[in-house]
C-alpha cells in the first residue's frame, strides 16, 4: 500500500497519513483532470501494468485505485 | 515537415532531435513578446560584470523549443501539450547551436499519452543545456 500512497501523495502534493479510501476529486482540489492522467501513468509504470480507457476512468477514490491494481495483480503489500 | 503519427504508431524508444542557433534575434523577439528585459539577457556592458561574461539567452527559449519538438516531430500533428518540466543545467550563450531532442520513455493506452524525455544540447560540444520531461496527449 505504501508504494501507492507514495505515487498519490507525490502527484498531488499530499501527505501520506492524509490519504484513506476515500480520497477523491471532490475532496482533493489537485485531484484535477491533468493529474488524473499522471497518477496512471505513474502507476502504470510502478507496478507495470497497464490499465484500458474504461477502467482508468472508472477510478473515483483511492479505494477504487487500491481495486484496479489489485485486480491487474499489482503487488500492493511489497 | 509534420510528423503526423498516430498513437498506436509511436513506439517507446522513438526518437526526434533537429538543430538551431539561439540567435541574438531571437533573443529580442522572446525579450519583446514576454517583457522579460532583465539585462543579463539584453544588456552586453551589464552581463559582462557578472560571472557569465555576456548576454544568456532566457531559458523559457528552451521552453518554446520543446513545443516545436512535441508540436511537429515526437510526436506531430497530434499533440496536445499536457505538461513540461524544465532543469536549466548551464546557460545557453547567444549564437550557441544546439541540438533540441526527445525520447518516447512511456506509452499509458487509457488515455493516449507520451512520456518524453526532452534534451537541449549545445551542438558542438553535446553538453547538456536543459533537460526536462513533457507529457502530451493524441488526438488521434
Amino acid at each position: 500500500m505504501d508504494k501507492l500512497k507514495t505515487i498519490f501523495s507525490s502527484v498531488l502534493g499530499i501527505s501520506k497519513e492524509s490519504i484513506m479510501p476515500e480520497l477523491a476529486p471532490q475532496n482533493c482540489s489537485a485531484w484535477d483532470s491533468l493529474n488524473a492522467i499522471v497518477l496512471v501513468t505513474e502507476i502504470e509504470k510502478a507496478f507495470v501494468i497497464r490499465f484500458k480507457f474504461d477502467e482508468a476512468m472508472a477510478v473515483k477514490n483511492f479505494g477504487d485505485a487500491i481495486s484496479l491494481v489489485r485486480s491487474k495483480g499489482g503487488k500492493l503489500d511489497e | 515537415m509534420n510528423n503526423s503519427k498516430q498513437f498506436a504508431e509511436i513506439k517507446i524508444g522513438d526518437r526526434a532531435a533537429f538543430k538551431v542557433i539561439v540567435s541574438k534575434n531571437m533573443v529580442d523577439q522572446f525579450a519583446a513578446f514576454s517583457g522579460d528585459t532583465n539585462p543579463l539577457h539584453m544588456d552586453e556592458e551589464y552581463a559582462a560584470t557578472t560571472s557569465f561574461k555576456r548576454r544568456v539567452a532566457h531559458g523559457m527559449i528552451g521552453g518554446g523549443l520543446f513545443s516545436k519538438l512535441v508540436g511537429i516531430y515526437l510526436p506531430g500533428k497530434y499533440c496536445l501539450y499536457l505538461s513540461q518540466s524544465l532543469n536549466f543545467k548551464k546557460p545557453i550563450f547567444l549564437e550557441t547551436e544546439v541540438e533540441v531532442s526527445g525520447e518516447v520513455v512511456k506509452k499509458t493506452d487509457a488515455f493516449k499519452t507520451l512520456e518524453i524525455n526532452t534534451f537541449i544540447r549545445d551542438a558542438q560540444t553535446g553538453e547538456s543545456l536543459i533537460e526536462g520531461k513533457a507529457l502530451v496527449k493524441l488526438l488521434r
